[in-house]
């Protein structure tokens, strides 16, 4: 097929009325560019986050030089600056100072002046004596910083640690739902539960008026709420948070949390042909978006006030998928990361994914970070070089 | 020549029409449900509930219908082409586990169901409507008066269902298609059966057959 001949297709497409798609589609390859995709070169970056309140956008990293966290100011047009204009190394304590630790996700608080990182750790060797390992006695997974204008990051506060903290997780995102006041966290563990295979949990924090984690009633130490025994990476992305529950992702599919519920403490629906269940929403639609991390499926599932319902709708891209879904809402698209492109499907006016599709090849090995600005309408996507 | 021209003209004339002329029988899968909820008392806000691990958590696969939980499911029929008239359907699923006799029964559900469906809603969306009887157990305002279909559960393994009266109904429009309920009625049955998005030979299947009217 010629070049002009696909071209004049995927024009084509693009032009068609927007009708109800499917339930189960295949997305044909498009010509179109990502609009608004503004491309940060920040090599190997694992997580990224943009500030509605602040023209600050934040990139993390495994390691660059020492420092885990490129900060880039933004113009009043919502473009970075071209070097970042602070780089921050997270803290860590002696015992684990050789071991490579990395941010695993990032948030801003929707109206303080506050990031929250979720960090994790590579070492050691979890030797099964909780009271013996420095990660479980020293490293805080949960680090709060407060953010100034120009750009300086001031750690206020940290949290999460012990043994009830999985590490070494390659996936897994917090979520701030500001409006009920927590913070939710993924990766978390309960290593009471006999069978190794089921020990994974998620959880949260409940914030307090000042966006600091704190004590839920009648605790006397810092613990988070969790929900367990899931199988292995609990909380690859929350979603659709209510005030009674959240969707969050799991191995296999999403789960509902019910968080007042002793009887139904979790329903997880099945997906057969993924693994790792990455999810996302956005407030404008009621609809869970959710990616199979590693393989080309994208779906869409309704939901009620953080209850999935009814069927999943099934895009099947043709590449292998590597991060989580961003809804660039005031696009009306979900964009989600692939080997070396950016791919975004147009919503209908309802939420439900269609087929019409945009994308952008950029040098990225592997696409897990992107953060977008409802504010600025910009998806940041940080790449190895600007092609 | 003439006569091998038309013998052949005439052989594929009936490879062309035949399927039309004689019937066909079509096999509905999991992708051509458009509506499906598992719903319990226990979980009366969630649509997607069914068996409980044991300390809370509530899977989907299996399905584990009891006394307290049911399972919707709606085919659209859309597929079948206008015109025709349906011979036969027939229903098949995958049981996994089962207490010896236990019966599971088949309900045309008439009333509409939809977004948000649960144990005491039958949807959310556009506006909240309660069933009769939560769980969609009010008879013939939920669910039909009788059951389309009892099965006895014999032996784990897949089960067949005669529903052609039902296909039969929906298709000509004589009433509307709102789907099966799936249930147990007996407090001490146990059963676990596939879910319709299980993998082969574990998924379900409806198999409609039609010929012309």
């Amino acid at each position: 097929m010629s070049r002009h001949l696909l071209l004049f297709l995927c024009l084509g497409i693009g032009a068609l009325p927007c009708v109800a798609a499917p339930r189960e589609f295949t997305v044909p390859m498009s010509a179109v560019q990502v609009a608004n995709l503004v491309q940060v070169v920040s090599p190997g970056a694992l997580c990224a986050a943009v500030s509605e309140t602040q023209p600050l956008l934040v990139v993390g990293h495994k390691t660059v030089k020492g420092t885990n966290l490129s900060i880039f100011t933004l113009d009043a047009s919502g473009t970075p600056s071209g070097v970042p204009t602070a780089e921050v190394a997270l803290p860590t304590s002696p015992a684990l100072q050789a071991i490579n630790r990395y941010p695993l996700s990032m948030a801003f608080h929707p109206q303080l002046p506050l990031l929250y990182v979720w960090q994790d750790i590579d070492g050691p060797a979890d030797t099964g004596d909780p009271a013996k390992n420095p990660v479980y006695n020293e490293f805080d997974h949960l680090l709060i910083f407060s953010v100034r204008a120009d750009g300086a990051l001031q750690l206020v506060q940290s949290a999460a640690r012990g043994p009830q903290f999985a590490y070494k997780k390659l996936n897994g995102a917090i979520l701030v739902d500001a409006i009920n006041q927590r913070i939710f966290l993924p990766n978390l563990q309960d290593k009471s539960i006999p069978n190794p295979n089921a020990t994974a949990a998620a959880g949260f924090y409940r914030l307090d008026v000042q966006g600091m984690p704190a004590k839920i009633p009648g605790q006397t130490v810092l613990t988070p709420k969790m929900v367990a025994p899931l199988v292995v990476n609990a909380g690859i992305g929350f979603a659709a948070a209510s005030k009674d529950a959240v969707v969050f992702g799991v191995h296999g599919g999403p789960t509902v949390w019910e968080f007042e519920n002793r009887r139904v403490n979790a329903s997880n629906y099945y997906l057969h042909n993924i693994a790792l269940c990455g999810v996302t929403s956005n407030p404008r639609y009621p609809y869970v978006y959710m990616v199979g991390i590693n393989t080309g499926y994208l779906f869409s599932m309704e939901h009620v006030d953080g209850f999935l319902t009814l069927l999943p709708q099934l895009a099947s891209l043709p590449t292998v998928l590597t991060s989580l879904p961003v809804v660039m809402s005031k696009q009306g698209k979900v964009a989600v990361g692939a080997v070396n492109t950016v791919y975004a499907l147009k919503l209908d006016a309802n939420g439900r994914l269609t087929p019409e599709m945009e994308q952008t090849a950029l040098t990225n090995p592997t696409v897990k970070a992107m953060a977008y600005s409802e504010k600025l309408d910009r998806l940041y996507v940080p790449v190895e070089a600007l092609k | 020549m003439k006569n091998k021209w038309i013998a052949f003209s005439a052989l594929a004339s009936l490879l062309l029409f035949a399927p039309h002329a004689f019937g066909r029988t079509m096999a509905l899968k999991f992708v051509d449900c458009d509506m499906m909820a598992a719903i319990v008392a226990e979980g009366p806000r969630h649509s997607w509930a069914s068996h409980d691990d044991g300390k809370g958590i509530f899977r989907v696969n299996p399905l584990h219908p009891t006394s307290e939980h049911s399972f919707l499911i709606r085919y659209a029929l859309d597929k079948i082409p206008k015109g025709q008239h349906i011979t036969n359907a027939e229903w098949t699923m995958a049981i996994g586990q089962a207490s010896a006799g236990t019966r599971l029964f088949f309900w045309r559900i008439t009333a509409e169901w939809g977004p948000g469906v649960n144990y005491q809603y039958r949807m959310l969306r556009p506006k909240a409507l309660t069933w009769a009887v939560p769980g969609a157990r009010g008879n013939s305002s939920d669910r039909a008066t009788k059951p389309s279909a009892i099965i006895t559960v014999q032996q784990n393994g897949p089960i067949t269902v005669n529903v052609t009266e039902d296909v039969e109904l929906w298709y000509t429009g004589a009433a509307p298609n709102y789907g099966w309920l799936v249930t147990v009625e007996d407090p001490d049955a146990y059963i676990l059966m596939s879910a319709p998005v299980s993998m082969p030979p574990y998924d379900w299947e409806l198999r409609v057959t039609y010929e012309p009217q």
